[in-house]
């Protein structure tokens, strides 16, 4: 499930959260979808917990700075991303992917503070911090 | 190239000081890993600055109060109201007179031994490789990523070292490109977030912070003091205060950096 994060980790953001939309993440669930093993045993991998945070203005498109996730501990980080996307407002969503469901060139996935090339395959661990963002150019 | 590269030279290749530069800059000369021949290395600098608006303008005073020898600023247009919040080379009573002039009044007041080369014309794909090429560090504030990445093409294909700062709301994020060594900018994102606008929230304050940590990367450059940005972006967050370093990685499939270095 995604949820929001409890409120000590969440950020304090009263005046931004004045001018902002409402937190537009609703819950979808993030359990396994995945079909049964091919011998039909049912194995259900372990869920891990996947803190995303948002920054510049993919949170203001999200309209809250972080949700909580948790996922199989084997779900690929784009799949992780995709459903983030397909979680939120179209306005996010269109900020994370483009119209083919992959993941827009201009996102910047950063785990655990380090940038993540997005065509290199990744599976996030228990406690991951994942940031998504984009570049931003004021001057 | 590295950071330590750029700062290299013997003693002879940097202009020395009069007396009131020794004056002016005894307490920074203090500091450590500067020293006179620090200050020479400042003096000997060109710096090129794109834009001068609430970061570049910002950065333009920081490096002439520290003693660069010449800055080549490049800003078309004239002042509107609207600059006054942040673009604090600006006054308001030459509202509809040139950027560019009016920096050059400001930057002189305060050091008049400063050197400038203004363009009143904002960096495109025509003057790009001309304005660069005269510069030995490049610093990049413009608010159009077109203007941005005009940019680091035509760093890359000079290698010069160029300070990427920018700002978004309460927000700042800060890296220094080092062309063949670290990210360049279309390492990071080859094409412009589809959400941006011309027009962004901007307090002057954060993009004076982004500006005077942009022109410490300057400083760090050309003196080879410290460590700069290089492979790091740092971003910031003033509404709470926070500050984050993160590992940013060259893209070896980068259109614009492949092969380089
Ligand atoms: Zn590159």
């Amino acid at each position: 499930m995604i949820e929001k994060m409890p409120p000590q980790r969440q950020c304090k953001r009263s005046l931004r959260s004045a001018t902002m939309e409402p937190s537009c993440i609703r819950p979808v669930a993030v359990e396994s979808d995945r079909m049964s093993p091919p011998n039909g045993i049912s194995q259900r991998s372990s869920q891990v917990k996947v803190y995303v945070h948002f920054d510049s203005q993919v949170r203001r498109l999200a309209g809250c700075s972080n949700v909580t996730l948790d996922v199989d501990e084997d779900t690929p980080l784009l799949e992780v991303i995709q459903r983030v996307g397909n979680s939120g407002t179209g306005a996010l969503r269109s900020a994370l992917m483009d119209e083919h469901d992959s993941v827009r060139p201009s996102l910047l996935i950063f785990l655990n503070n380090e940038l993540v090339a997005k065509e290199k395959p990744c599976v996030l661990q228990d406690g991951a911090e994942l940031t998504l963002t984009t570049l931003i150019s004021g001057g | 190239m590295s950071d330590s590269n750029f700062s290299n030279g013997m003693e002879n290749d940097f202009p020395k000081l009069d007396a009131i530069e020794f004056a002016t800059y005894e307490w920074q000369m203090w500091a450590d890993g500067i020293g006179e021949l620090g200050q020479r290395k400042l003096k000997a600098a060109t710096v090129l600055i794109s834009r001068i608006g609430g970061v570049g303008g910002t950065v333009a005073y920081q490096l002439a109060a520290a003693g660069i020898g010449k800055l080549i600023l490049a800003h078309a247009g004239e002042i509107k109201p609207s600059d006054l919040n942040r673009q604090l080379l600006m006054t308001h009573d030459r509202i509809g007179q040139s950027r560019v002039e009016t920096a050059r009044a400001r930057l002189l007041a305060l050091n008049p031994r400063l050197i400038l080369e203004l363009h009143n014309e904002n960096i495109n794909a025509t003057n790009a490789q001309a304005l660069i090429k005269g510069a030995g560090v490049v610093v990049d504030c413009a608010p159009l990523f077109e203007e941005r990445f005009e940019m680091n093409r035509a760093i890359v294909r000079q290698c010069k070292p160029m300070v990427e700062c920018a700002m978004y709301e309460y927000e700042g994020s800060l890296t220094t490109i080092l062309p063949g060594v670290s990210p360049c900018l279309a390492c990071l994102s080859p094409v412009a977030p589809t959400a941006w606008r011309r027009e962004f929230p901007v307090f002057g304050a954060v993009a004076g912070t982004v500006a005077c940590l942009a022109a410490m990367e300057v400083i760090k450059l050309i003196t080879g003091v410290g460590e700069t940005l290089s492979g790091t972006m740092l971003t910031m967050d003033l509404a709470n205060m926070s500050f984050t370093k993160r590992k940013i990685h060259r893209n070896p499939n980068c259109s614009v950096c492949k092969g380089s270095g």
